[in-house]
C-alpha cells in the first residue's frame, strides 16, 4: 500500500476524519478512484476536531498555509443534526463565531473553505461501518444473506443502524477474513491482503468519491 | 582590557522612587509590532500581531535568543549590552588586543548579519507605551579617529534621537549610555546567575507594598517544605532567604535550588516592576516537570495582575504541554512563535494564537516544529 504519511507533500486539500479507521478508508478511495489528493488526519474521535486542525497547522504550517479546502468527516451516527450542529461548533471554534456552514457539503465562509461531510451520507443514520455494508455485502453474497439471517436471528430489525451496521459488518470480517476474523477495519484498507473484503470501487461509494472529487 | 561587569540578570530599570510601591493597574501598554534589519541572523524580519504572552520555539540557531537580545537592544539605551550578549553565550572578553578595528570587528561584528559591519542594524519596536523604541548602529562616516567606527542610534517613543558613539581602541574600551531614564526590562539568559542583592531589592519593593504574600505563596504552596521567604542580611549582602521545615537556621534561597531561585527572579520582577518587558531565555531550565502548571499559572497571573509583557523561549514539550492545562480557555493574550530556517537558509517567525496552541497541545502536536 502507498504510506499514509504526507507530511512531506504539498496539497491543498484536508481531510480530517473521526479515527484511523476512516483514515485509512479515505486513503485506499482516494488512491483507488484516482481522487485529488489530500491530507488526511485522524482526530480523535468527534470531540477533537478542532484540535486535529491546530495540529496539522502547528505540526505543517507550511502545507497548511498552502490550502485552500478542509474536508470534516463526521459519522451521523443516529443523530445526523446534533452531529452535525457539533462538527459546527468545532468549525467556530477554529474559524470564529458565524463562519459555519449551514448544511452539509456547503463551504463554509472560512479562509481555507470547510466543508463537512456527513457518513454515511447527508441526514442518513449510521457511519463508515454503515457505509461499507452494501460493498462487503456484493463482494460475498453468500456470507451476506447468512449474516442476514444471523441478525434476524439476534433480533437486529430492532436496532438502530448504527449498531446494526457494526455489528453486521463486524460478523462479515470475522466470517470471509481467513486469516484474521478480528481484523480491524483501517486493516481492510491499508493492507492489500485484506482490500478484496470492502472494494471501495463499489457503487455505494460513489457520492462519497464524487464528493472528494469536485475538489479537484 | 577593562573587564565587563559580572554577568547577571540585567535590567534597565527606572530610579528607584520613580514608581508607586502600590501598585495601581492602568491600560496596557506594550510591544505591538517588532521589525529587525541587518541583526545577528536576520537579514530582515518583521512580527505583528505580538501579544502579552508570547513563547518563542524553535530549533537550535533558529534565532530565538538573537530575537531577545534584539528587542532588548531596542528597549535599552546602553551600548555595552552587546557585550553582555557575549558573557551570556559564553565569550568573555578577557586580554583581547589588537586595532581599533580589530577589536571593534571581534567585540561588534556579530552583532550584525552576515559579520556585514558596512550594512546598519535597525530593531524597531512598535506598541502602546515608552517601549515604543528603536534602534539603529550604522558606520560613524564622520569619525575623526578610528576608535570610533560606530554609532547607536536610540529613538525613544517621542521620536527624541540619542546618538552614543562607543570607544573602541587598544587604551580605551568605553561604552556609554544615552543616560535616559526608561521603563523596566529584564533579560533572563538561559545560563547566567542572578543577582540575589538585585533579587532582595525588589522582593523588598514587594514587602514594603504588603505585596509579598502572593509570591511567596507561589513558593510555599508548590513546595510544601518551604515554610517562607523573606530577606535576611548576611555580611551586609542582602538576599533572599527560605525558612525550610526541619531547619533551624534559614537558607539563602539560591542553596536551596537554583531553578526555584532563577523562577524567584522572574517572579519577583515582575511583580516589582509591573509593566515591564521580560524577556526569558529557556524558561524550564532548572524547573521539575511536576511543577511546571502552577509555575505557568503564576507567570500567567503575575503577567496580567502588573500588566508585563512576557517573551520567553523553550525547548521543553512537557513545559508547553502544562500550559493548556494552566491556561484554561483564557488565552486570546497568549502567542506562540516558531523560528524556522526557510527553504533559503533566513530564519522565518510563524505565529499562532493562543487558541491554536492550545488546541494543537490538546491535540498531541509537536508545537515545537520540525515535523515537516
Amino acid at each position: 500500500m502507498a504510506a499514509l504519511n504526507d507530511s512531506k507533500q504539498r496539497f491543498p486539500r484536508l481531510l480530517i476524519c473521526e479515527g484511523h479507521e476512516d483514515h485509512a478508508f479515505f486513503h485506499q478511495l482516494i488512491q483507488v478512484r484516482g481522487l485529488p489528493p489530500f491530507h488526511i488526519r485522524p482526530s480523535d474521535g468527534n470531540s477533537q476536531f478542532a484540535q486535529a486542525i491546530a495540529k496539522f497547522r502547528l505540526e505543517n504550517t507550511k502545507a497548511y498555509n498552502a490550502l485552500q479546502n478542509i474536508v470534516i468527516a463526521a459519522d451521523n451516527d443516529e443523530d445526523p443534526k446534533a452531529k452535525f450542529k457539533n462538527v459546527c461548533i468545532h468549525i467556530e471554534r477554529v474559524f470564529g463565531a458565524g463562519t459555519a456552514p449551514s448544511n452539509p457539503q456547503e463551504k463554509a465562509k472560512t479562509r481555507p473553505y470547510v466543508s463537512v461531510l456527513m457518513l454515511p451520507w447527508t441526514k442518513e443514520h449510521g457511519h463508515l461501518e454503515y457505509l461499507c455494508c452494501d460493498s462487503a455485502d456484493d463482494a460475498d453474497r453468500t456470507a451476506a444473506s447468512r449474516i442476514d439471517d444471523l441478525l434476524a436471528l439476534c433480533g437486529a430489525d430492532k436496532w438502530t443502524n448504527s449498531r446494526w451496521g457494526k455489528a453486521w459488518l463486524r460478523a462479515n470480517l470475522a466470517i470471509r477474513c481467513e486469516q484474521d476474523p478480528f481484523v480491524a477495519l483501517g486493516h481492510v484498507f491499508s493492507d492489500a491482503r485484506y482490500q478484496h473484503l470492502i472494494p471501495v470501487d463499489h457503487p455505494s461509494l460513489n457520492q462519497i468519491a464524487a464528493f472528494l472529487g469536485s475538489f479537484a | 582590557m577593562k573587564r565587563l561587569p559580572t554577568n547577571r540578570a540585567f535590567r534597565l530599570v527606572k530610579p528607584q522612587g520613580s514608581m508607586s510601591l502600590g501598585y495601581v493597574p492602568t491600560a496596557y501598554q506594550m510591544i505591538h509590532e517588532i521589525e529587525i534589519a541587518n541583526f545577528k541572523c536576520f537579514k530582515d524580519l518583521k512580527i505583528k500581531d505580538c501579544k502579552r504572552m508570547n513563547i518563542v520555539v524553535g530549533d537550535n540557531g533558529s534565532g530565538k535568543t538573537a530575537l531577545l537580545e534584539a528587542i532588548f537592544l531596542a528597549l535599552g539605551g546602553t551600548s555595552n549590552l552587546p557585550l553582555r550578549y557575549r558573557q551570556q553565550r559564553g565569550m568573555d572578553t578577557p586580554h583581547m588586543r589588537g586595532s581599533s578595528a580589530k577589536l571593534t570587528e571581534a567585540l561588534l561584528g556579530d552583532l550584525f548579519y552576515r559579520l556585514d559591519m558596512t550594512t546598519s542594524v535597525s530593531v524597531d519596536l512598535h506598541g502602546t507605551g515608552e517601549e515604543a523604541r528603536s534602534v539603529k548602529i550604522v558606520r560613524n562616516v564622520n569619525s575623526v579617529t578610528s576608535a570610533t567606527p560606530l554609532i547607536f542610534i536610540w529613538k525613544d517613543a517621542s521620536g527624541k534621537e540619542r546618538a552614543v558613539v562607543p570607544e573602541i581602541s587598544a587604551a580605551k574600551i568605553d561604552f556609554p549610555d544615552t543616560g535616559e531614564t526608561l521603563d523596566d526590562s529584564f533579560f533572563f539568559a538561559s545560563n547566567q546567575t542572578y543577582s540575589a542583592v538585585e533579587n532582595a531589592e525588589r522582593f523588598s519593593i514587594l514587602s514594603r507594598a504588603k505585596r509579598q504574600n502572593n509570591f511567596v505563596n507561589v513558593f510555599t504552596h508548590e513546595y510544601g517544605w518551604i515554610e517562607d521567604i523573606g530577606i535576611e542580611v548576611l555580611a551586609t549582602a542582602p538576599a533572599l532567604y527560605a525558612s525550610l521545615t526541619g531547619l533551624s537556621d534559614k537558607l539563602a534561597l539560591p542553596s536551596v535550588s537554583g531553578g526555584i531561585n532563577r523562577f524567584a527572579s522572574i517572579l519577583v520582577a515582575m511583580a516589582a516592576r509591573p509593566r515591564s518587558v521580560i524577556l526569558v531565555d529557556e524558561i524550564e531550565n532548572g524547573l521539575y516537570y511536576k511543577h511546571h502548571e502552577n509555575y505557568w499559572k503564576a507567570l500567567l497571573n503575575n503577567c496580567r495582575e502588573y500588566e508585563c509583557q512576557l517573551l520567553l523561549t523553550t525547548h521543553s514539550a512537557e513545559w508547553l504541554d502544562a500550559l493548556a492545562s494552566a491556561a484554561g480557555d483564557k488565552v486570546s493574550d497568549i502567542a506562540l512563535w516558531r523560528a524556522e530556517r526557510g527553504d533559503n537558509g533566513q530564519p522565518e517567525i510563524f505565529q499562532f494564537s493562543g487558541k491554536t496552541l492550545k488546541d494543537g497541545i490538546e491535540g498531541g502536536a509537536e508545537v515545537r516544529g520540525g515535523t515537516e
